[in-house]
């Protein structure tokens, strides 16, 4: 004899109610939530530092960046925007009560731009909901054009995609147009962005899509929900 | 590697259903300190969930030793990736994760299931069953 409880819960539903919680917060308070996301080293806080100088006037920004130890990203930023690490001690993606204690130990309140940094890692982190409105994959030059298959569901959720490095093109074998059709067989909204911070190129068309979402999301244009 | 924290939130998901049932009286069961021992936990572990399913085994194995899953089997049952096309309404599979529509090529397509990790039942003896044992 034994009883059966049916339960038929999405075992991640508490994080995924929070994390919706807070993206509607941020839509009330006209917030843009922008979830970055790539392997270690694509140029993530690079692209960050490239854009706080080019918003700079135009939006206000801040920054939430997520790494397993260290201020040294936060540091970096610092002198452009404001910012607070989250370390994860271990953890290899964020999830939402990091981002929640983040954002409220922020000296800046309703930024127009939220930009959080994720950890490192094209893998854990496209699991987890951080109530972004937009989720942004970068890829570097070096790590090859193949990368979008090897990594379905980081492109599959993800509605832009930012190449970076693009100065190395010379001297690497990456094609931009095959990285883009290939991670548009698995996300055909996706948006491509070729950019060389170190050269300032392509940062302005970036950050122009950027500033386009947010007034999209204030005038109640909200980016669609990938899955 | 997130199938810890995924199967550290499954048992304590677990144990307050089962603390639940026998606050209600549905399950004998002194205290929540005292839970009756779970025979079977049954997920459902979709194909693009991003969970592997033999590291959420062996999570599940290590970190359930303790409390009322101690002696719990977990009963995993893989769901494939389903997709429907909103243009011609086709479901199907997509090949290497290409979301475009085997049938017309459009690219609206919708994932239907197989991204989620679902706890679908827990199985829990009751007294006088010959495999019964108590968490202490």
């Amino acid at each position: 004899m034994s009883t059966t409880i049916t339960v038929k819960r999405d075992v991640r539903a508490e994080l995924k109610e929070r994390a919706q919680a807070f993206r509607e917060q941020m839509t009330r308070q006209g917030t843009l939530v922008v979830n970055l996301v790539s392997s270690p080293g694509a140029g993530k806080t690079r692209l960050l530092e490239s854009m706080a100088v080019r918003l700079r006037g135009k939006a206000s920004a801040a920054v939430l960046v997520g790494d397993l130890a260290t201020e040294r990203d936060a540091e970096r930023l610092r002198p452009f925007l404001p910012v607070e690490q989250l370390t994860t001690g271990g953890a290899c993606h964020l999830e939402i009560p990091l981002v929640e204690i983040g954002y409220g130990k922020l000296s800046i309140d309703s930024p127009d731009l939220l930009l959080i940094e994720n950890v490192g890692n094209l893998v854990c982190p496209a699991s987890h909901d951080l109530g972004e409105h937009l989720r942004v994959v970068l890829l570097s030059t070096t790590e090859g054009d193949d990368k979008p298959g090897k990594y379905p569901k980081m492109f599959r959720t993800s509605h832009a995609l930012v190449i970076t490095k693009s100065d190395l093109l010379p001297n690497v074998p990456f094609q931009p147009s095959a990285a883009f059709e290939d991670a548009q067989r698995i996300q055909p909204e996706l948006t491509c962005f070729v950019t060389s911070a170190e050269r300032d190129e392509g940062i302005d068309d970036w950050c122009a899509f950027l500033l386009k979402s947010l007034a999209e999301l204030r005038a109640g244009q909200l980016p669609p929900t990938l899955r | 590697m997130h199938e810890r924290s995924l199967v550290r939130a499954l048992l304590r998901q677990i144990a307050e259903l089962v603390a639940d049932r026998v606050q209600e009286g549905d399950l004998p069961g002194g205290s929540a300190a005292e839970l009756p021992l779970v025979r079977r936990v049954k997920l459902r572990v979709g194909e693009f969930s991003g969970v592997e399913i033999c590291l959420l085994e062996l999570a599940f194995q290590e970190l359930a030793v303790h409390g009322c899953c101690a002696a719990a089997q977990l009963c995993i049952e893989p769901i494939p990736l389903t997709v429907h096309c909103q243009d011609c309404h086709q479901v199907f599979c997509p090949e290497d994760y290409h979301f475009v529509c085997q049938h017309c090529g459009s690219t609206r397509v919708d994932v239907q299931q197989g991204d989620g990790i679902e706890l679908s039942e827990i199985e829990i003896p009751l007294p006088g069953d010959s495999q019964e044992r108590s968490a202490t």
